[in-house]
C-alpha cells in the first residue's frame, strides 16, 4: 500500500491523489500544519477519513536544541525543555505526556492507528535506547484500554546499520514487543553525502533489509516512512506500506534538510517522470524532451509507462506541464509497484520479481545512455546498488 | 555390600512397605551430575520401572550428626529437592516425558539414611537407549528425527512448558523412535518460580540458545529455545565433521552453512537447511519460527519435495 508522506502545500495534491485512489493512508505531519485545519478538511471531505489516519508525532525534535519546532510548539505533549536522558528519567512527567499523545490521537484526531513516540537514534546502542524502550512500555500500558491497532515507531540514522552486532541486539529488544504491538513505523534518516539520487550504500542497504525482513518475520506490520524509488526494495521484504510524498524531501528523511538541525535550503525542483523499466525518475526536459527526434520513437517505448501524463510529455512543452501532474504520475507508478509486490506472498518470488525489474533496467539504462552518447546520460549506480544488496542480503540470510 | 547397595536396598525395603512388591532390580550406570543413582526394578504383576534416588542432603548435615530434622534442617532439605520437584512436576504436565507411578499416594517419598537425605521416585521404564549419533544419516533420517523432537517440544509447550536442556543425552532412541527425558530444568512459562539464577548459563553450553547465556528476570521463555538446539543436533547428525568442532563454530551459522553444502549441496539438502536448519540456528529466539505449527507446516513442505 502506498501512504502519503503529508507535507507542505498539501491540498490539492492530497485532494486529487484520494480523487484517483491513489493512496491508501495518510500521515499527518503536525509540524506542517495546524491540527484544527487538518481536522476542519477531513470533516468537510469525506475521501479523507476513507482511508488509514495516522500521525507521526515527531516528538524526537525535541531532543534537538537547534530543530526548527514550526508548529509543534503548538502540541500539549511537547515539554518546555530539551529531551534528554535526564528528562527521560522523570516517569511521572514522561507518563503525563504519553497520555497527552494518546489522548491528542485518539480523541483530537481519532486516527485509525495510535502511534507511539520515538527518539532519535543516531546507533542502535546509544544510551538513549533504554529510555526509549520505557517509552514503548508506558504508552502500551497507558493504551491498553484503547482498541485501536498500535504502533512502535523507530527513526534510525542509516549509520547505525553498520554495526551488524548492535542491530542484531535490537531486534532481540524490539522482539519482547511482540504481541504488545501490532506494527512499526519506520523512518531511517538517510546520510546526504552520497550525489547519487537514488542511491544507498548496498552494505547498508543489505542491514536494513535484514532489520525489516527480522521485523515482518516476527508479525509486526511494518510501515516505511519517507520513500522513495528505493522502497522497492522494502516491498520486497513484503512491508506492509510505504509512505512517500510530493516532494524529494518527502521521499527521503535526512535530519539536516527536516529542521533537526539548521539547514540552508535547496533549490526548485525539477520536473521528472519515473519510468518503471529503467526504476529511475527522469527529468522531463533533458531526460526525455530533449531526446533527438529520431530517437524518439525506440527510447520513448523504453521510458514511458502509459501513464496520464504520457501524452503532455509527448506533446506539450516542459514549461506547461503542471508539476502536479508529474506527482500523480509518481504515485500511479509507486501503487502499480506496491500491488505487484503486494499480491505476493514468498518472499523468495518478491526478490526474484525484484532482481528481474533491477536487471531489465539496467539492460534498459544501458540501452538509453548508449542512444544517447552521453548526452543527458542517466545513472545506473543506485540499480547495481540494490541489486548488489539484494544479493548479499540473499546470501546472509539463506533465500 | 556397598553403601549405595545398601541405600537401594533400604529404599527397596521401604516400597516394600508401601505394596510395591519389587521382584528384581539392577542398578544402572547412567551419566548424571545431580548424585542420582538409576535402578531398574521389576514389580510383581506390572511392567519395569525405573528407581531414582536423588541425594538431597544439605551441607549442614554433612558438617556433623544430625539427631534431629528440625525445621531449618527440612528447609534445606526442600530447597536441595527443587530441581527433582521440578522434573516431577514437569512428568506429570508433559506426557511425552516419562511418567511417574505412585508411592502409596505420594509421587515421591524421602529417606533419610545415615545421616544422609534422600529423595526417591519411580518413573516408568522408556525402552529404548541413549541417543547417539551413528556414522552417516540421510535427508529423511534428519526430517524424521526433528519431526519427533518437535512433537515432543509441541507437548510440552501445549503444557506450558520449556525443556531447556536439550542435548543429545538427553534423548533417547529406539528403533528410529527419539523422545525426550529429563526435564530437569524445565519451565513452566506461566508461573514465575525458576529454578536457575538470573545470569547463569543453564544446560549444556554447545546446545544452549544464546538467550540461555544471559537469562534475565523477565524472560521471556517460548518453546523457540528448545528449537536452537534441534538445529545443532541435527546438523551433527547430518556432517559428522561437526560434531567435534569448537562450541563456537558450530554456533556459528555462517560456518554451518558452508559445512552442509560441502556435505550435500543437492536441492533437497539446501532446501532441508535453507527452509528449517537455519532457522533453527537464528540467534535472535523470535525468529525462529513464530509456532510450532508453522514449524510443523514448513518441515510438512521440505519433506513433501525431498521425497518428490
Amino acid at each position: 500500500m502506498i501512504y502519503l508522506q503529508h507535507g507542505p502545500s498539501w491540498k490539492p495534491k492530497t485532494d486529487e491523489l484520494l480523487n484517483q485512489n491513489l493512496i491508501q493512508g495518510i500521515i499527518w505531519d503536525p509540524r506542517e500544519e495546524t491540527i484544527a485545519r487538518i481536522n476542519k478538511i477531513r470533516k468537510e471531505n469525506p475521501k479523507y477519513n476513507s482511508v488509514t489516519n495516522l500521525i507521526d508525532l515527531k516528538w524526537f525534535y525535541k531532543q534537538f536544541p537547534n530543530s526548527l519546532m514550526k508548529r509543534l510548539n503548538e502540541l500539549d505533549y511537547f515539554p518546555d525543555t530539551i529531551i534528554d536522558r535526564n528528562y527521560l528519567r522523570n516517569i511521572d512527567e514522561l507518563t503525563d505526556k504519553i497520555r497527552k499523545m494518546i489522548n491528542f490521537q485518539n480523541s483530537t484526531m481519532n486516527v485509525d492507528i495510535l502511534i507511539a513516540p520515538t527518539l532519535y537514534m543516531s546507533s542502535f546502542n546509544e544510551r538513549i535506547v533504554d529510555r526509549l524502550f520505557d517509552v514503548m512500555d508506558i504508552f502500551y500500558e497507558e493504551s491498553k484500554p484503547i482498541l485501536k491497532n498500535k504502533y512502535l515507531s523507530l527513526i534510525i540514522h542509516e549509520s547505525a546499520f553498520d554495526n551488524a552486532m548492535y542491530m542484531k541486539d535490537f531486534i532481540d529488544d524490539i522482539s519482547n514487543y511482540i504481541g504488545k504491538y501490532d506494527g512499526i513505523y519506520l523512518v531511517i534518516d538517510r546520510d546526504n553525502t552520497s550525489t547519487i539520487r537514488h542511491g544507498f550504500s548496498e552494505s547498508r542497504l543489505t542491514k536494513v533489509l535484514k532489520f525489516i525482513y527480522s521485523l515482518k518475520k516476527m508479525q509486526f506490520k511494518v510501515i516505511m516512512g519517507y520513500c522513495g524509488i528505493e522502497s522497492i526494495n522494502y516491498m520486497a521484504m513484503g512491508v506492509d506500506a510505504i509512505t512517500t510524498g510530493w516532494f524529494y524531501s518527502l521521499r527521503r528523511f535526512n535530519r539536516l534538510e527536516k529542521g533537526l538541525e539548521e539547514y540552508s535550503t535547496m533549490g526548485r525542483a525539477k520536473k521528472r517522470y519515473l519510468s518503471l523499466n529503467l526504476l529511475n525518475e527522469l527529468t522531463i526536459d533533458e531526460n526525455i524532451q530533449m531526446i533527438p527526434d529520431a530517437q524518439k520513437e525506440d527510447l520513448y517505448k523504453i521510458i514511458l509507462n502509459g501513464n496520464s501524463i504520457d501524452k503532455k510529455i509527448i506533446t506539450q512543452s516542459y514549461e506547461v506541464i503542471p508539476m502536479n501532474d508529474t506527482f500523480i504520475q509518481y504515485f500511479e507508478v509507486m501503487n502499480s509497484l506496491s500491488k505487484q509486490f503486494g499480491s505476493i506472498n514468498e518472499i523468495e518470488t518478491n526478490i526474484q520479481k525484484l532482481e528481474s525489474m533491477l536487471n531489465n533496467a539496467i539492460l534498459n539504462t544501458d540501452l538509453y545512455n548508449e542512444q544517447r552518447k552521453g548526452i543527458g546520460s542517466i545513472t545506473k549506480r543506485h540499480l547495481t546498488d540494490y541489486s548488489n544488496a539484494l544479493k548479499i542480503f540473499k546470501e546472509e540470510n539463506f533465500l | 555390600m556397598g553403601y549405595i547397595d545398601s541405600l537401594v536396598q533400604k529404599v527397596i525395603t521401604l516400597l516394600k512397605n508401601n505394596n510395591i512388591d519389587i521382584t528384581s532390580s539392577k542398578r544402572l550406570r547412567v551419566p548424571s551430575g545431580q548424585g542420582k543413582t538409576v535402578v531398574c526394578i521389576s514389580i510383581k504383576d506390572e511392567k519395569d520401572y525405573i528407581l531414582k534416588i536423588v541425594d538431597v542432603t544439605p551441607e549442614i548435615m554433612k558438617e556433623e550428626p544430625i539427631e534431629e530434622i528440625n525445621e531449618e534442617i527440612r528447609n534445606q532439605i526442600m530447597y536441595m529437592s527443587i530441581r527433582t520437584f521440578n522434573e516431577i512436576e514437569m512428568s506429570k504436565k508433559c506426557p511425552n516425558l516419562p511418567q511417574l507411578r505412585n508411592i502409596g499416594n505420594h509421587l515421591f517419598q524421602y529417606l533419610i539414611y545415615d545421616n544422609s537425605a534422600y529423595l526417591y521416585y519411580i518413573e516408568e521404564k522408556v525402552e529404548g537407549t541413549m541417543f547417539r549419533y551413528k556414522d552417516t544419516y540421510t535427508i529423511t533420517e534428519v526430517i524424521s528425527f526433528l519431526e519427533q523432537l518437535i512433537d515432543n517440544i509441541r507437548i510440552m509447550s501445549e503444557n506450558d512448558y520449556v525443556h531447556r536442556d536439550i542435548t543429545p543425552s538427553n534423548i533417547m532412541e529406539n528403533n528410529g523412535k527419539y523422545f525426550l527425558i529429563d526435564g530437569g530444568i524445565g519451565k513452566n512459562i506461566k508461573d514465575g518460580l525458576d529454578i536457575t539464577k538470573t545470569g547463569t548459563p543453564i544446560g549444556k553450553a554447545r546446545y544452549l540458545a544464546p538467550e540461555q547465556e544471559r537469562v534475565t528476570a523477565n524472560m521471556n521463555w517460548t518453546f523457540q529455545t528448545d528449537l536452537y538446539p534441534l538445529g545443532i543436533i541435527a546438523t551433527e547428525m547430518f556432517i559428522p565433521k561437526t560434531r567435534n568442532i569448537p562450541d563456537k563454530d558450530i554456533r556459528d551459522i555462517q560456518i554451518v552453512a558452508k559445512k552442509w553444502l560441502e556435505k550435500d549441496n543437492s536441492y533437497e539438502a539446501q532446501l532441508l537447511f535453507k527452509k528449517i536448519i537455519a532457522n533453527l540456528l537464528n540467534e535472535i529466539k523470535a525468529l525462529r519460527f513464530n509456532s510450532i505449527t508453522e514449524l510443523i507446516s514448513e518441515l510438512e513442505k521440505v519433506k513433501k519435495e525431498v521425497i518428490k
